[in-house]
């Protein structure tokens, strides 16, 4: 049940285990295809986007600073990532004209079928009542982390709480609100 | 299960963020990860290639050092011993030259008094 450290996570991949950085992919997939997708103004274009970012991300592990977080430097490379796919595109349309064969592609894959995406849009409502029910200890931490993106050592200068305590009561809160989506769903 | 774990917390957090994409692909990440696996990127062969850059360039100041050490710089005495050997001179053009000098011009003594003086 143990939810790991992204800097753990990273560790594992550089020291060999290449497997591990899929609970990286699973962890911020969302938030990298929503960062491109901005950009690209296309569900599709925004997925191939992204895995081009996970790719980028990963072959760049070993020069990851662990000074700043995992997310902060995953998003430079989207949105670069994403730029340069906007430049690519602006250059091919210069030297094509739209087809209507085109224009077919584009529909096709508009109508691909729902049971093979998460619909996130439906989890707005789900997400809100689970942060409410923790306690105020941790809804702050996970405030300050995951949304505020303040790291370890900025709460526990904040909250003046051990850098320990801060990642232990992190790790219950998350475990915590995992816990609660499973039950609620289940029911 | 673990894997669950990440994808549902992944989900969490980007609602929280109001960070969120309208749908996203259950195959994504097994397409990230089969591109990865094809492509066998290895942090441990990036270091062993470091090792050998590092090794290369060790190599070659070596070499370097040991050429430099041994340049025989008696070598220059060839150009040195060049420069001393006298040319030959035209002995034939001086003897014109002073053929032509009208101050040794035995048969003209008038003019060669009024030229030389």
């Amino acid at each position: 049940m143990n939810i790991e450290d992204d800097e753990q996570i990273i560790e594992n991949c550089i020291s060999g285990d290449t497997d591990s950085f899929r609970y990286l992919v699973d962890k911020y997939q969302p938030r990298i295809i929503n960062a491109c997708y901005k950009y690209t103004k296309n569900l599709d274009d925004a997925e191939d986007v992204a895995q081009e970012v996970f790719l980028k991300a990963y072959s760049n592990l070993d020069k990851f600073k662990f000074d700043s977080k995992f997310y902060s430097w995953i998003y430079r490379i989207a949105i670069n990532t994403s730029l340069n796919y906007i430049n690519s595109k602006e250059k091919r349309q210069e030297k094509e004209t739209i087809s209507e064969e085109s224009c077919q592609i584009n529909d096709n894959s508009a109508s691909s079928d729902p049971k093979d995406y998460y619909e996130l849009t439906e989890l707005v409502d789900k997400v809100q009542p689970l942060i409410n029910k923790l306690p105020d200890d941790l809804k702050i931490l996970i405030e300050l982390y995951e949304i505020n993106d303040n790291t370890y050592e900025e709460i526990s200068k904040k909250l003046s709480m051990p850098i320990g305590t801060v990642r232990s009561r992190l790790h219950r809160a998350r475990n915590m609100l995992i816990s609660g989506f499973k039950s609620m769903n289940d029911e | 299960m673990m894997n669950e774990n990440y994808r549902i917390f992944g989900k969490i957090i980007s609602v929280l963020n109001k960070d969120y994409p309208p749908r996203v692909s259950k195959k994504f990440t097994d397409r990230v990860m089969s591109e990865i696996n094809k492509n066998k990127i290895n942090f441990s062969k990036k270091t062993s290639n470091n090792y050998l850059n590092v090794a290369a360039s060790v190599l070659f100041a070596v070499i370097t050092s040991f050429v430099l050490v041994n340049y025989n710089p008696d070598n220059s005495n060839l150009v040195s011993s060049e420069s001393t050997v006298p040319e030959p001179v035209g002995d034939n053009i001086i003897q014109k030259v002073i053929e032509k000098d009208p101050c040794y011009d035995d048969n003209d003594t008038i003019n060669k008094k009024d030229a030389c003086d």
